[in-house]
């Protein structure tokens, strides 16, 4: 798993480390039930603060991705869809940056996914 | 004499390291033998600070012990000396330090022997002048000239430098970005090997061999641990390996100490030797399955091997990083 973190992005830090997992996670390089670094290990590593990493993490168990508990971590949770839910959040996040790089808003961009609904 | 004689490969290394310990075997062997008849059944062994003897053993049992401690020792030498290459510094302190040993260790024990030569009907009368340590150190002293002279005599055959590794690819790592490339591994061998090692161990205790049982319990505990994975981590401090499950012991490479890195395809028995953490000359490797890993070159030449997937990115990462701190990963592209 490669974190790469961009100090000039516009893109928050917790989201760009959110991004990085999710990545890994829909290629296969974290496996499902496997635990991620400890939070603290990772902020010294990428030089951020450990509420950051936290940040990127919390993110990522809102999306059904990881489970966080007490005293175990973060740990990829174990269900098989998780890899291809992975990859179709990134899909969307990709959508996303792509549409707002275009100059649209975000009404727009509920738009274009809606006539993508109504085609489909 | 500042120029060296000779140079010694690795066996003819062992070799003079083992000498003095067979020297000292040979010596007190003849002495023994030359001694046998007069000396009692019971030999004292140890001597009150009075010089009178207040321990004592079976004369059977010393020629055992004394040739025993001078054989471990050696073979403890010679395994040093094979195994672990060293510098000139470190040869002459090995050298040294071996012939130390020995004269030492062969001295006290003949001086046993000659103490109680002449006294075949009862050992209590037997004692040692305390003239006999600084006699020793002086055995030690003049062992340990010796071995300095071999050492400036004999030099340690210089392994040839390695071809400059063949620096990989490297990440395209922009100034204000920062990154870390983390993964684990795990080894189902060492783990299925320590599984077993407990089950065995547990049936032991249960078949009331308790020390037996409890020894193999534990470490077979330990080859489950080791094998049940390490996380290796690559960032802007270096390159560290710790247990999946527990924060020590931790394995750690300043950046500062790595030259460059690389990846490529190991076979564990043919190309590291085993399982586990190995160290041979030119390279240390922690070793858990055949397959992808990452090379780091140190500075000092040798180079360390850790066993992980995906070890290209690490490798790429690696360079990045030294080129960042300011060294040149790849002279000339």
């Amino acid at each position: 798993m490669l974190v790469r973190l961009d100090t000039t992005s516009p893109v928050p830090l917790g989201d760009q480390i959110a991004a990085c997992v999710r990545g890994a996670i829909a290629e296969g390089s974290v496996r499902p039930g496997e635990r991620l670094p400890a939070a603290r290990a990772l902020a010294r590593s990428l030089g951020v603060n450990v509420h950051t990493v936290l940040r990127g993490y919390q993110r990522l168990r809102e999306e059904g991705l990881i489970e966080l508990r007490r005293g175990r971590g973060a740990v990829v949770t174990t269900e098989d869809t998780g890899p291809a839910r992975a990859r179709l959040l990134a899909g969307a996040a990709r959508l996303v940056s792509e549409a707002r790089s275009f100059g649209l808003g975000d009404e727009e961009i509920l738009d274009l996914v809606r006539t993508g609904l109504s085609g489909g | 004499m500042g120029v060296p004689v000779l140079t010694a490969g690795r066996h003819w290394r062992t070799g003079l390291v083992v000498t003095p310990f067979l020297l000292s075997c040979a010596v007190f062997w003849a002495v023994y033998s030359a001694h046998r008849d007069c000396l009692p059944d019971r030999l004292a062994t140890h001597f009150s600070g009075s010089g009178h003897a207040d321990g004592f053993s079976s004369a059977g049992s010393l020629p055992v012990v004394a040739l025993t401690l001078l054989l471990v020792a050696g073979l403890l030498f010679g395994v040093w000396a094979y195994a672990i290459e060293v510098t000139p510094k470190g040869w002459r302190g090995q050298l040294v330090f071996a012939y130390v040993l020995a004269a030492f260790l062969g001295y006290v024990h003949i001086s046993v022997v000659l103490v109680n030569s002449g006294h075949e009907n009862s050992a209590d009368q037997v004692s040692l002048s305390l003239w006999e340590l600084p006699k020793a150190l002086g055995a030690a002293a003049l062992a340990a000239a010796l071995g300095l002279l071999l050492a400036t005599l004999v030099a340690p055959a210089q392994r040839k430098a390695a071809a400059p590794a063949a620096p990989g690819p490297r990440l395209d790592l922009g100034r204000d970005e920062s990154a870390v490339w983390t993964r684990t591994v795990g080894s189902p061998v060492l783990r299925l090997t320590g599984f077993a090692e407990t089950v065995a161990g547990l049936a032991l205790c249960a078949a009331g061999l308790p020390f037996a049982g409890v020894s193999l319990v534990l470490v077979g505990a330990l080859s489950a641990v080791g094998g049940s994975g390490a996380r290796i981590t690559v960032d802007r401090h270096g390159l560290t390996a710790v247990p999946a499950w527990l924060p020590f012991p931790r394995l750690h490479i300043p950046l500062e100490r790595i030259t460059s890195a690389a990846s490529r395809r190991v076979r564990l028995l043919k190309d590291i030797g085993g399982w586990g953490y190995r160290v041979r000359p030119g390279q240390s490797a922690l070793a858990m399955r055949s397959g992808d890993a990452l090379v780091a070159t140190l500075s000092t030449g040798s180079e360390f091997l850790i066993t992980v997937d995906d070890a290209a990115t690490a490798a790429r990462l690696l360079n990045a990083l030294i080129v960042r701190d300011g060294r040149p990963a790849d002279q000339g592209g």
